[in-house]
């Protein structure tokens, strides 16, 4: 510890020698504050050139955020303020602010979200209180669908580099209108560099520590360039994280150190890119694994994936945009051997999706837009031989490979009138086992002066995933009906705030149930379920400095009729919480510009309790709530010209907390349910060098 | 000890909210005295008063009218106008449409074509000047700039001058 509290201090006397080497004389060489002392006839006195550079010192406002373009609700650029949607940008200043490695890093701070585990250690996400790792929230990276096709969850712990994203959009609310099936609660929409973005090459490294060596690690390039017509992107990241550094006491009572590689995962993304005059190009292999827990020795459960996809963007005339795509992915999740004394387990079935797609972007008149949208959607699965070899399973139709399909179609129209934005949708959808379906979607949007409103009445669905059809052919689809209401006031130049409500209804959620005498899986159908809430925000933005301060809150007693997800105390009372997730979260997080080479950037947040069938099967137990906090020091050309560094320091007050299987089943064969202990104090430096 | 912790880190971030600023308006209005003198307009607009006019309600009058109180446009007394119609506009230099107007672009530019105003259209509405404007206000990188659509300028009998063409981030 002593070593690290002198790294710390090491690197922070540097950064600092680097600040205190600058030096000022005339409008150029001046520091902000001289600049900020010029009268308003100096400044009208100076040359365009001059005001140029003195603009680029000073001037950033709320609107940088308020007019960050967003095409995740609507498909087409529209501020957040305008868009039909409650949205969060997290844009890449943001991201590098925030000393963030990975995707569930980026979302920490986004009102709303919160984490859990699913079977075999691996992270979720859960979407206003709710469950949404399986298939609930779509995941996509540029416009791919990351989301695996036989249960369709995606891993959220050490996956998804932060080094390789420019932006992430995230729709709190439905997005199945627009995207389909899996965007039912949610929509995280990363975008990942490009050729124009990538003028140079990049090589970086992150190391981190929670106390003893190295435990957790990435090692990364990326590079790309852009001529006339085309352009060009090629990266790759390797990371590896251990869970945290505590105990794990699995459901037979057997302790598992965690820094002896149980639940380390590790991820390799490599994503290339190319583009020629509209033609764009894609394909990303990512290879994602983490330990379970449980097994007597370690034996990795793999998620490997590969997307690709090729679009065009085609402009017959200025008022239509035609995008015609191709895209395809080739999955293979929870892909594992349990080579156990007394059982033998193997799983390795491939997934494929071969989609067909073309989008349509209108604007028969000024304030008309319509979007739309038809596809053809090819789902295939295969039991591997090597599984065939050791396990005589079949799928449901008895055979070694199953297909189904879906076409679908959606159009949205939007009139922008002085009374506002009005917003009509709908996606059809035919499935191949669930049949018809159909997704409308209602939305209006005003901007009046410094208020702007939004109300947004939207239906989803999500048919089954193969893996829930094959353990239960008889499985229905699920439905939810989600009403939003926001409102947002933009305070001054610099400050905005905004508050929304929800109300969501799930009907027949698709629920997942392992029973472990038998080692025997199932989906089924539950009881409705849902939550209701509300998130607020405020946002400033200087100069020198920004802040964001946001605080949610979900209560589930009117729409949770659900045991599985609910909480229920003895007798049967029922709690307005839902397992796993804290009905309150509180988030503080800023960015203070120490100079032009210097950030600093404090993130403070905070959960209240949550409840789990964490020590015994019959009874929830409560778990206390906690407080994270953080310090990031961004430092530019740190020594050395294009070397950036990040210097953090994560749950600063070492506090104790734990990540919860966020679904469980009262008395289920008198095994309670252990939580995950989360990360403990760790201090992480990244290194970024440019040529 | 986790308390003082909490309690400095709140202190640290609430700090920073009693923190003030110049606003982008301030900057905004002068680049804008800055197009009076670098942007060429036809001679019968440079005699007589130099007009701005603004659409709608927006904070950038008063700084306009600040700037009026003290500067010319060369030899010209700026005048500022506020305008809540269309029609209202007249012949103007300079017309500054706020974000919050930005529906009215299409009527604007269709305005100023069919009275065949050499009129400057200035704005930070989103695309702008794919939709007919001038000069659209943006911050890049924290830095406020501005983008500029030479052959909408040339299109409204404008010639913007060097400076201005070369300090822009140039659009079509």
């Amino acid at each position: 510890m002593k070593n690290v509290l002198s790294l710390c201090l090491i690197i922070i006397i540097l950064a600092f020698t680097q600040v205190n080497a600058m030096g000022a004389s005339d409008v150029r060489t001046m520091n902000r504050r001289q600049l900020k002392s010029l009268s308003h006839d100096q400044l009208l006195d100076l040359p365009l050139e001059d005001l140029v550079y003195v603009a680029s010192k000073l001037g950033v406002s709320i609107d940088d955020l308020l007019d960050a373009t967003t095409t995740v609700s609507s498909k087409t650029a529209l501020s957040t303020r305008e868009t039909p949607g409650i949205i969060s940008v997290i844009s890449r200043q943001d991201i590098i602010n925030s000393g963030a490695q990975d995707l569930a890093d980026i979302l920490r701070t986004i009102p709303g979200i919160y984490f859990g585990y699913d079977v075999e250690g691996v992270g979720g996400i859960i979407m206003r209180g709710n469950w949404g790792h399986e298939g609930k929230v779509l995941f996509l990276i540029d416009d791919m669908e990351l989301n695996e096709n036989m249960y369709s969850v995606v891993q959220i712990f050490n996956h998804i580099p932060a080094d390789q994203i420019k932006q992430v959009e995230v729709i709190r609310g439905p997005g199945s209108a627009l995207y389909g099936g899996y965007a039912e609660l949610g929509v995280i929409r990363i975008t990942t560099f490009n050729g124009e973005d990538l003028k140079e090459t990049a090589v970086y490294g992150m190391a981190g520590t929670y106390g003893s060596g190295l435990n957790r690690n990435s090692i990364g390039f990326n590079t790309g360039g852009s001529k006339q017509n085309s352009s060009w992107a090629l990266m790759g990241t390797l990371s590896s994280a251990e869970a945290s550094n505590g105990n794990f006491t699995s459901i037979d009572d057997k302790l598992y150190d965690l820094q002896d590689e149980w639940l380390k995962s590790n991820n390799l993304l490599i994503n290339a890119k190319y583009s020629f005059h509209q033609l764009q190009a894609q394909f990303v292999y990512d290879d994602y694994s983490i330990n379970p827990v449980g097994y007597g020795k370690i034996n990795p459960n793999r998620f490997r994936n590969f997307f690709s996809q090729v679009k065009y963007n085609y402009q017959p005339t200025d008022k239509i945009t035609i995008t015609p795509a191709i895209l395809y992915k080739n999955q293979t999740p929870f892909w594992f051997t349990y080579d156990l004394e007394d059982d033998f387990w193997f799983y390795k079935r491939i997934a494929s999706q071969l989609s067909v797609i073309s989008d349509m972007v209108w604007n028969p008149l000024h304030n008309v837009q319509v979007i739309s949208g038809i596809g053809y959607k090819s789902d295939s699965a295969r039991i591997t031989e090597e599984e065939q070899q050791y396990m005589e399973e079949s799928f449901y139709n008895d055979r070694f490979d199953v297909n189904h399909y879906t076409a679908f179609a959606y159009a949205q129209g939007s009139l922008s009138t002085r009374y506002g934005n009005f917003f009509a949708g709908a996606r059809a959808e035919n499935h191949s086992v669930t049949g018809n379906n159909i997704a409308p979607r209602f939305g209006y949007t005003h901007i009046y002066k410094r208020l702007n409103v939004k109300y947004l009445y939207s239906h989803a669905f999500r048919s089954p995933s193969i893996e829930n059809v094959n353990l239960n052919p008889d499985i229905n689809i699920e439905r939810t009906l989600v009403n939003e209401l926001a409102l947002g006031y933009r305070i001054s130049n610099n400050f905005y705030t905004t508050v929304n409500l929800y109300d969501i209804v799930i009907k027949d959620p698709i629920v997942y149930f392992f029973g472990y005498e038998d080692v025997d899986e199932t989906y089924y159908n539950e009881d409705q379920t849902g939550s209701s809430g509300l998130e607020f925000e405020l946002k400033a933005v200087y100069p020198l400095w920004n802040a964001s301060f946001s605080y949610s809150y979900f209560d589930a007693s009117k729409n949770n009729q659900s045991d599985v997800y609910g909480v229920f105390l003895p007798g049967g009372q029922l709690k307005k919480m839902m397992k796993g997730s804290p009905s309150h979260m509180l988030h503080l997080s800023g960015s203070v510009k120490l100079s032009k080479k210097m950030w600093l950037n404090p993130v403070l947040s905070w959960y209240s309790s949550r409840y789990g069938y964490l020590l015994n099967a019959d009874e929830q137990t409560e778990v206390n709530p906690y407080m994270l906090a953080d310090l990031n020091l961004l430092t530019k050309n740190f020594l050395i010209r294009n070397l950036d560094m990040v210097f953090s320091v994560k749950n600063i007050l070492n506090s104790k907390y734990e990540y919860i299987q966020p679904y469980g089943f009262e008395g289920l064969e008198d095994r309670p349910i252990p939580s995950i202990p989360g990360k403990p104090l760790e201090v992480m430096l990244q290194l970024k060098y440019r040529f | 000890m986790k308390m003082r912790l909490s309690i400095l880190l709140f202190l640290l971030t609430a700090m920073t909210l009693t923190l003030r600023a110049q606003s982008d308006l301030k900057l905004q209005s002068i680049y804008l005295y800055n197009f009076t003198r670098l942007m060429a307009w036809p001679d019968g607009y440079q005699s007589g008063d130099f007009i701005i006019t603004v659409v709608g309600n927006s904070d950038i009058i008063k700084e306009l009218e600040n700037i009026a109180t003290t500067r010319k446009a060369g030899n010209q007394r700026i005048i500022v106008k506020q305008v809540r119609t269309v029609e209202s506009i007249g012949q103007s230099h300079i017309v500054y449409l706020p974000s919050d107007e930005s529906r009215k672009i299409s009527d604007i530019v269709s305005y100023l074509k069919s009275n065949q105003f050499n009129t400057l259209l200035i704005t930070d509405s989103r695309n702008a000047t794919k939709n007919g404007a001038m000069v659209k206000f943006t911050s890049i990188e924290n830095s406020q700039k501005y983008e500029l659509n030479i052959k909408n300028a040339r299109e409204a009998g404008l010639v913007p001058g060097h400076d201005i063409v070369r300090l822009a981030i140039i659009v079509d």
